[in-house]
């Protein structure tokens, strides 16, 4: 934990100083010791308050980046991927396309999931072997996502916490190297919810300055401990917190994933026809910009 | 109107040749700033082997090397060149390509080694248009490695159905273009490939036997046992096959529109071309104490196809209706191979289940019908297919088990697969199952009883 802070303080700072105007102006408050709501954790915010500022952080409607996932298995086995992401957020859906570049078995396998705000949601899948886009079930928000620790549902929230889904509470804010951070604790509101996120409850702990939570601990849908998930590494991107390098360690399965996130980039006019089940099979989309 | 074939020949000829030069020297004929960028490329090696499970045999040992490289000539400009080379010292052999178009053939054969040309393509793209020239494969239909609409590419059957993708295509030179508009996503292929799908050689493990497949021809009737060797067989019975050209009269020509209904999608095809199965003809009269000389004729017909698929939550449904009018039949008469032509109406319906505790369920029934007035079939007028796959992930997804079941509902027979796959590492992947095929020896499944086998794999990709 020490690490993590310590990480994230310098790396924030970084950040701050070197990123855009508004992070500049959080910067000056910091220092100045305005002390507005979302500065300091000590100041007196309801676990609703802190669980709608994280929803309502700013997200970049059009996003792509390159994608490293690193698999540590139990007995030092270690597997690799990259990938392309193509993020989009658009009017309430959300639309993820992964397009896996390496290892080579996995290369031009393509993974394309609609969030439908209205309807059911739909995944897709391109085997480079089979010649043929494939309609997949609907995934679970539990199920894991290729192999990793990330579950469809880490990967589509976006270190943010449906409002719908947890009951919160405010733990103690716990202060790590003279800076407090604000424990926000969630329990799913009902064994249906439950089921579907395959955690039972949380414990994160969130930045005040950027309502990010640095870390998180989840349990498994009997309350047993289950996984945690570090950040340790974020960028403001057009005026968007993306974690960039975090790792998910999986208590129970003594299974860890890195996930590292290289050349994202803000795409604001991202044309919504490359996020579509026929483009897929055309394997890794050329991007305008990129 | 033989100059028209002719003609017509070497502009298939030219086709290939613009395809293949096009490929290599694009940057000679695209823009001139246009810089070829290697996309992805991708070389596997597999070892497969499979030891007979009845008589310990080794029916298959098959070392399999294959290159898949995409190119980026500029931003609307791609290219594709995949490779199979392969090597066999078993019983199952590398099957038949005396029925591949002259232009398709592998690059090197003999009965143990073959190189072939995979894909060969490039592709033009702007938008939701595209336009794909050479040697490429055309993947209609929605339902799981079981044909009812997707009847256009030629396939590999000579391990008959026990493979690890179904169906295996096999690509074709041809052109396809693609376009949206309006919401409606059209697609047209025109393969001017006469190709048809592949089969065992005679002798080998998955020579056709079952009567089904034979005209009504039994092992009786050309006078060799079950096991008989290739030789023998080879004394016995001659397959004949016509060559098979780039003529107009060997294409194959569709298309297909598809948009999306409801929560899912539709989609209506047609194409027009030589079907990918024989019928079987005398070629010569029967002479005593000569081999029987059989035709393997490929005849043209039409298939009309719609499917639609939509997802529900944790299920996905698929449908799939053909009709083909003019499908040719081998029928019993008085005379030996009789021809002849019938409907055939074929359904499916497939559904996947993300069940609980991480298992995936994958079923598909299909019903193929032929209408038959007063003709008599040389197969039941109506089979019933059923497949039905479970399979579950562990150890974050490094190893898999899945169970495959394949049966004929009417007839009896099928085949049991149960196999794992374990990804040692990104690189080295290990497989092994069991085929178990049971039923009546004439069965579609049956046939193959004696061939059941354990198999396994080893595979290095980089």
């Amino acid at each position: 934990m020490k690490t993590l802070t310590t990480n994230n303080k310098s790396r924030l700072v970084n950040i701050l100083t070197s990123y855009a105007p508004i992070a500049r102006y959080l910067l000056v408050i910091a220092f100045i010791g305005a002390s507005p709501a979302a500065v300091h954790a000590n100041t007196v915010l309801s676990a609703q308050d802190v669980a709608i500022n994280i929803v309502n952080r700013a997200a970049n409607e059009g996003r792509v980046g390159n994608m490293h996932f690193t698999l540590h298995n139990d007995t030092g086995g270690v597997r690799q991927r990259s990938a392309l992401f193509v993020h989009l957020a658009r009017q309430g859906s959300t639309k993820i396309g992964i397009y896996f570049t390496a290892p080579a078995a996995l290369q031009n396998t393509g993974f394309l999931s609609y969030d439908n705000v209205s309807g059911s949601d739909e995944n897709w899948l391109y085997l480079p072997a089979t010649d043929r886009v494939r309609k997949l079930p609907a995934s679970s928000k539990g199920d894991y996502f290729m192999g990793t620790d990330l579950t469809y549902g880490d990967i589509k929230d976006n270190f943010k916490f449906a409002l719908d889904d947890w009951n919160f509470s405010m733990g103690e804010a716990l202060v790590i190297e003279h800076k407090s951070y604000y424990r926000l604790q969630g329990i799913a509101i009902n064994n249906d919810k439950k089921q579907e996120l395959g955690y039972s409850s949380f414990v994160a702990l969130v930045d005040p300055l950027t309502f990010f939570p640095m870390k998180i601990e989840y349990s498994d849908t009997d309350g047993v401990p289950l996984k945690i998930i570090s950040v340790q590494g974020l960028e403001l991107i057009a005026e968007a917190w993306i974690a960039t390098h975090f790792e998910v360690t999986n208590s129970q399965l003594a299974h860890k994933t890195e996930v590292i996130l290289s050349e994202v980039q803000h795409i604001p006019d991202l044309p919504e026809e490359i996020l579509t089940a026929d483009e897929l099979g055309y394997g890794v989309p050329s991007i305008a910009g990129r | 109107m033989r100059n028209m074939l002719f003609t017509y020949q070497w502009a298939c000829y030219c086709l290939r040749a613009v395809s293949l030069v096009s490929l290599f020297l694009s940057w000679g004929i695209l823009p001139v700033n246009a810089e070829v960028k290697l996309q992805s490329g991708r070389l596997s090696l597999e070892y497969r082997s499979g030891v007979n499970l009845q008589n310990g045999d080794l029916d298959l040992s098959r070392v399999t090397l294959s290159s898949a490289h995409k190119f980026r000539f500029s931003s609307q400009w791609s290219g594709q060149i995949d490779t199979l080379s392969q090597l066999a010292s078993d019983n199952t052999g590398l099957g038949r390509v005396d029925n591949f178009a002259s232009l398709n053939r592998p690059i090197f054969d003999n009965n143990k080694a073959r190189v072939e040309l995979a894909r060969a393509s490039v592709m033009w793209r702007k938008r939701g248009t595209s336009v794909v020239i050479g040697k490429q494969v055309t993947p209609w239909g929605v339902l799981d490695g079981i044909q009812v609409t997707d009847r256009f590419d030629p396939v590999r059957r000579r391990d008959f159905v026990l493979t690890d993708m179904r169906p295996e295509r096999i690509a074709r030179w041809g052109v396809r273009w693609r376009t949206k508009v309006d919401g409606w996503h059209i697609d047209t292929s025109l393969a001017l490939d006469g190709s048809t799908s592949q089969q065992a050689r005679m002798g080998d493990a998955f020579f056709l036997t079952s009567t089904r497949f034979t005209a009504g021809l039994t092992l009786d009737d050309v006078n060799v046992s079950n096991q008989a060797g290739e030789q023998v067989i080879k004394n016995n019975f001659e397959i004949v096959t016509p060559e098979r050209s780039h003529a107009l009269a060997h294409s194959t020509a569709g298309l297909k529109v598809a948009h999306s209904l409801g929560d899912g999608d539709v989609s209506l095809m047609v194409f027009r071309g030589p079907d990918a199965d024989p019928v079987l003809g005398l070629h010569s009269m029967l002479k005593v104490n000569q081999p029987i000389r059989v035709s393997f004729d490929y005849l043209r017909r039409t298939v009309f196809g719609a499917t639609y698929d939509v997802t529900q939550g944790a299920t996905v449904w698929r449908l799939e209706l053909a009709y083909i009018p003019d499908q040719p039949l081998n029928i019993l008469a008085s005379v030996p191979l009789a021809q002849a032509r019938g409907q055939r109406i074929l359904t499916g319906v497939g559904m996947d289940w993300r069940a609980p505790n991480d298992w995936f369920i994958n079923t598909q029934l299909v019903v193929d019908y032929i209408e038959k007035d007063n003709l008599s079939l040389v197969r039941p007028q109506t089979d019933t297919l059923l497949t039905l796959r479970a399979q579950r992930s562990f150890y974050n997804a490094r190893l898999v088990f899945k169970s495959e079941l394949l049966a004929s509902v009417n007839q009896g027979d099928g085949a049991i697969r149960p196999a794992f796959a374990f990804d040692w590492s990104d690189r080295i992947k290990l497989q092994s199952g069991i085929d178990w095929l049971f039923g009546d020896p004439n069965g579609q499944f049956g046939q193959f009883k004696d061939a059941s086998r354990w198999w396994a794999s080893f595979t290095y990709t980089f």
